[in-house]
């Protein structure tokens, strides 16, 4: 009881709802990621008491999340790297004049989902954390690879393409320092290029940029963007009726979101896409994926809200960071005198539960104020399409320099710019060429690290007993299709 | 045309004649050359507050990322002198230009003062036999290429710190395994999960499981025992004649006028020395060190041939 | 789209050939006298499947020209023509990122970006003074944004410098 009361008093609830407004704005601008839109919080947050400067990073994580994925809808420019993949069904649903529909569903989802991963969180914590730390360069090999075995359901008609694509993000993905040796690769000498290819400018460009070029291209008579006023409003309780429909979706893609959050090493962007990935595979009607089903919608925004969740597990329960965010969270938590790791529980036991129900409160809350930031957003784009399409290029400029203040990024932006406009052009699929370039160094440097652990012997990839299931899991993925089908035929001819 | 270059030529005298007697008259630039949310970037963010209430000027953080320091580090050594780009300096200045990642050395920055010192830590998990770092090398002695380290990645400083700290025991350099990994963060899960035996890295990064009694540390590479862990033997009591850590402070391009200089010397200082900061440091686990400027620039030479020698040794350079 | 397909085939293989090019001075990596994958070890596989899949897209092409079959992902590639009007736009996009950054670097950031704005919104068709307006309201909310709120560093300009200092 004690804790609803200093959860709902003004000093907790106020703060909270301005970082959940801020959130919702950054997550929303190309080029500001939940990162920093946290990194930016925090300084605000030093002034309020704990609890309340806790809310105030948890409501700015979920909310700058969610709209990432409202550019990605209506522009195909993802905000936040975790809404890559809201580029495919969400977009196809808006050029299709359904982009409220798909916002709305999104942002129900982006709660619920949000809510089972800090159930998981609040129930399992310790356990997951403990199954986690087992993972090591073994099995994150395998995870990377399960992740680059998606690229084949991400490309749409034809697999040797999408195949194409995600080898190009893995040679993309080479260029930088090896972090094994420390030697620079592909780098000519420019030091801009020793961390890579950022993937932040080079994600807005393959998409968005890429976009705005297909779309000028076809000349001046034509320029036009998808209708946003809809004939048909949806009302609070048809989205949920609809999420009704899809509730294991929706739970799948949470627990999904969740497991891999808790993943010192993954985070949003990678659940997103696997989240997509498992769902396409698992679906009935996998062909309408990609080309505006709600499925594929729901999937990825309820795994990376869901991933927030998972990402504290490790963070509270060892006290290191599972991805950027809580790396910044960690540091709060340390000027407010909490220790995290296994003592929070007992030490700091009235704040955890505190900041476990904020993280419920945040997001319940995020329905009414995503709403009005889809409605805001949606407004914008009532402007002509050139002014819109200029605005974009504008924000896409200064979005990929924003994110570490190099100019050269820009350039980087540009360059996948024209490399997607030409893959589209070539019938080649963008998505899975992000996922070589997030999921190339996993797959590398484990592999190789790997490699050291043993002094070159392949074994312990296999006879590790988590590295073995997650062999299995990536042959399913690749021959299980094809195997069924073949079964399902040979039964049929024999019946007949 | 000549007139407009003598223009030009006095207008440059008299704004630098304006710069000495008011300075900041602008926003202040504070390069870091890492990523937003990391440890140097509060220390960061903190001077930076700490600077705009003191001389009534902001001073913004821009974080320059990439390269392993080596992008923050050329923009601030790349900026106009005038003032108002400084630039946090960390150790990686000292050692990064031996392996070839830039061109840009210590004697490129002129130094204001230093700040910062963070120990490396001999971290092993809370149930590991040794209890003593002087056990540890005993078994390596013993089991040759058994065990493996880890802190960061390879030819970083927590490497070249366990490399420094094996050739003064005489334990041969390559009697372990380095596990590469992206930093202190990835290799404390490391350790956690009992995928690697040892980490080399940051004491204060590993703090919170020190606390916690998940993992406990054997030896502090200082020179005098730490307050923040008054029951950590350095390895110098040990009669290893070794000490190693990462350090930071701000710098600022070479031929910045001598009087900003001046003032931005006396305020770090003052934030340096006052309670606060102390209070500040002593949350987020980070050591102080204070240096004036020249005691600054004479360190940073003396930490660029110490660390080149241990780049030698780990067989990194020739 | 057989020709581009063999278009899209001989880019990769030019590609890999670059990875190998550029590569080769790359070092080995010894552990112990154990011989260990090194940095070339995973962009030269990668170039070698690259390979593989360009060699692949070539035959089939040449193959179904012969068989004078189309592709089954030929409905997926846009069909649009390309018109002059719109290769205007795409080269006034993409000419309009490049000037940006010495453009805002000499003018500074609020002139130098309603300028580029301006200049892009005028080519695809939106009337002059309204292209200004827009461009003024576009650049100032950016800047208010990126640069007062965020703090995110604009440039002033070398001109407007050269002004003040």
């Amino acid at each position: 009881m004690d804790i609803i009361l200093s959860i709902l008093s003004p000093d907790v609830i106020f703060p909270v709802l301005f970082a959940m407004t801020f959130g919702i704005f950054v997550g929303g601008l190309p080029g500001l990621t939940a990162t920093m839109a946290v990194a930016l919080i925090i300084p605000i947050s030093y002034y309020m008491s704990p609890l309340a400067g806790l809310g105030m990073v948890l409501g700015v994580s979920f909310t700058s999340i969610f709209s990432g994925d409202i550019p990605a809808t209506f522009l195909r420019i993802p905000g936040t790297p975790a809404s890559g993949a809201a580029t495919l069904d969400g977009f196809e649903l808006a050029k299709k004049g359904k982009g409220s529909l798909a916002l709305t569903l999104d942002l129900f989802c982006s709660a619920i989902g949000g809510l089972i991963g800090i159930l998981l969180l609040i129930l399992i914590a310790p356990p997951l954390a403990n199954f986690a730390l087992q993972f090591t360069n073994f099995e994150y090999f395998w995870l990377g690879l399960f992740g680059l075995s998606m690229s084949a359901v991400l490309s749409k008609g034809n697999m040797m393409k999408g195949l194409t694509s995600a080898v190009l993000g893995l040679a993309i993905s080479t260029i930088g320092i090896d972090i094994t040796t420390g030697y620079p690769r592909f780098t000519f000498g420019n030091i801009e290029l020793m961390d890579g290819i950022g993937f932040i400018p080079a994600m807005i460009g393959l998409f968005g940029i890429s976009e705005v070029l297909k779309r000028v291209q076809q000349g001046a008579a034509k320029l036009q963007l998808p209708p946003i006023t809809e004939k048909v409003k949806i009302s609070p309780i048809e989205a949920l009726k609809i999420i009704w429909k899809e509730k294991m979706t929706l739970i799948k893609a949470a627990f999904v979101g969740t497991f891999i959050g808790a993943l010192p090493g993954a985070g949003a962007d990678i659940a997103a896409w696997v989240a997509y990935g498992v769902e396409k595979k698992t679906s009935k009607n996998s062909e309408d994926f990609g080309t505006g089903n709600i499925k594929g919608v729901i999937a990825p925004t309820s795994a990376n809200n869901a991933a927030l969740g998972g990402t504290w597990i490790p963070a509270l329960v060892f006290g290191v960071p599972g991805d950027t965010i809580t790396a910044i969270v960690l540091g709060a938590m340390l000027m407010y005198g909490l220790k995290p790791g296994p003592l929070i529980f007992t030490e700091s036991r009235e704040l955890v539960n505190g900041v476990f129900g904020i993280a419920v409160l945040a997001n319940i809350l995020m329905i009414p104020i995503g709403y009005l930031g889809i409605k805001a957003f949606a407004q914008v784009l009532k402007l002509k399409t050139s002014v819109v399409l200029t605005g974009v290029v504008l924000f896409s400029m200064i979005g990929s320099y924003a994110i570490r203040n190099s100019y050269f990024d820009i350039y980087v932006m540009l360059a996948f710019g024209f490399i997607g406009y030409i893959m589209e052009r070539l019938a080649v699929p963008l998505a899975p060429m992000i996922l070589g370039i997030i999921l190339g160094p996993m797959v590398e440097d484990n592999l190789r690290v790997g490699l050291i652990k043993t002094g070159g012997s392949m074994n312990q990839f296999f006879t590790r007993p988590i590295s073995l299931v997650l062999f299995l899991l990536i042959l399913l993925v690749f021959l299980g299709g094809p195997t069924v089908g073949l079964l399902k035929k040979a039964f049929k001819s024999k019946k007949s | 045309m000549k007139k407009l270059l003598v223009f030009l030529v006095i207008a440059l005298i008299a704004s630098s004649l304006l710069f000495s007697v008011d300075y900041p008259r602008k926003a202040v630039s504070v390069i870091c050359p890492w990523g937003a949310g990391g440890g140097t970037d509060r220390v960061a963010r903190y001077v930076a507050d700490e600077l705009s209430k003191a001389l009534g000027q902001p001073f913004t953080v821009v974080n320059r990322t990439g390269g392993g320091g080596a992008v923050g580090h050329s923009a601030g050594v790349y900026a106009a002198p005038d003032g108002y780009t400084i630039t946090l300096v960390t150790l990686e200045i000292a050692n990064m230009h031996w392996l070839g990642l830039t061109t840009i050395t210590y004697d490129d920055f002129d130094y204001i003062a230093q700040f910062n010192e963070d120990a490396a830590g001999v971290i092993v998990k809370a149930d590991a036999p040794w209890n003593t770092v002087h056990e540890l090398l005993a078994d390596i002695k013993a089991n040759p290429n058994k065990f493996f380290f880890s802190g960061s990645s390879a030819a970083s400083i927590w490497d070249l710190a366990r490399i420094g700290m094996f050739s003064e025991a005489g334990v041969p350099v390559d009697s372990v395994t380095w596990i590469p990994t992206t930093g202190a963060a990835p290799s404390i899960i490391e350790l956690l999960g009992g995928h690697v035996d040892v980490i080399t890295c940051s004491i204060a990064e590993a703090a919170s499981q020190l606390d916690s009694g998940q993992l406990k540390a054997l030896a502090v590479m200082s020179d005098e025992r730490l307050q923040r862990f008054p029951n950590v033997p350095t390895l110098k009591e040990q009669g290893i004649n070794w000490s190693a850590g990462t350090w930071r402070g701000i710098s600022v391009p070479k031929n910045t006028p001598t009087d900003v200089k001046a003032i931005l010397e006396a305020e770090v200082l003052k934030i340096a020395n006052s309670e606060a900061f102390k209070e500040f440091m002593d949350i987020n686990g980070f050591g102080i060190k204070i240096r004036n400027g020249v005691e600054f620039y004479e360190f940073a030479k003396q930490q660029d041939s110490a660390w080149k020698s241990v780049l030698e040794l780990g067989g990194f350079i020739q | 789209m057989n020709i581009k397909n063999i278009f899209f085939g001989i880019s990769l293989l030019v590609l890999s050939g670059l990875i190998f090019f550029f590569g080769s001075s790359f070092p080995n990596y010894v552990v112990r006298g154990n011989k260990l994958p090194g940095p070339k070890f995973f962009p030269f596989t990668m170039a070698v499947i690259i390979i593989i899949l360009g060699a692949y897209y070539i035959i089939k092409s040449l193959i179904m020209i012969k068989l004078k079959r189309i592709p089954k992902d030929a409905a997926l590639a846009p069909s649009d023509k390309i018109t002059l009007d719109g290769i205007k736009n795409v080269i006034a996009i993409i000419a309009g990122i490049i000037v940006f950054v010495p453009l805002i670097n000499l003018l500074g950031f609020i002139l130098g970006a309603t300028i580029i704005s301006t200049a892009l919104m005028i080519i695809l068709n939106v009337k002059v003074w309204r292209s200004l307006v827009y461009s003024v309201i576009l650049v100032v909310a950016i800047f208010l944004i990126f640069g007062m709120v965020f703090k995110i560093p604009l440039p002033e300009g070398i001109v407007v410098a050269m002004f003040q200092g």
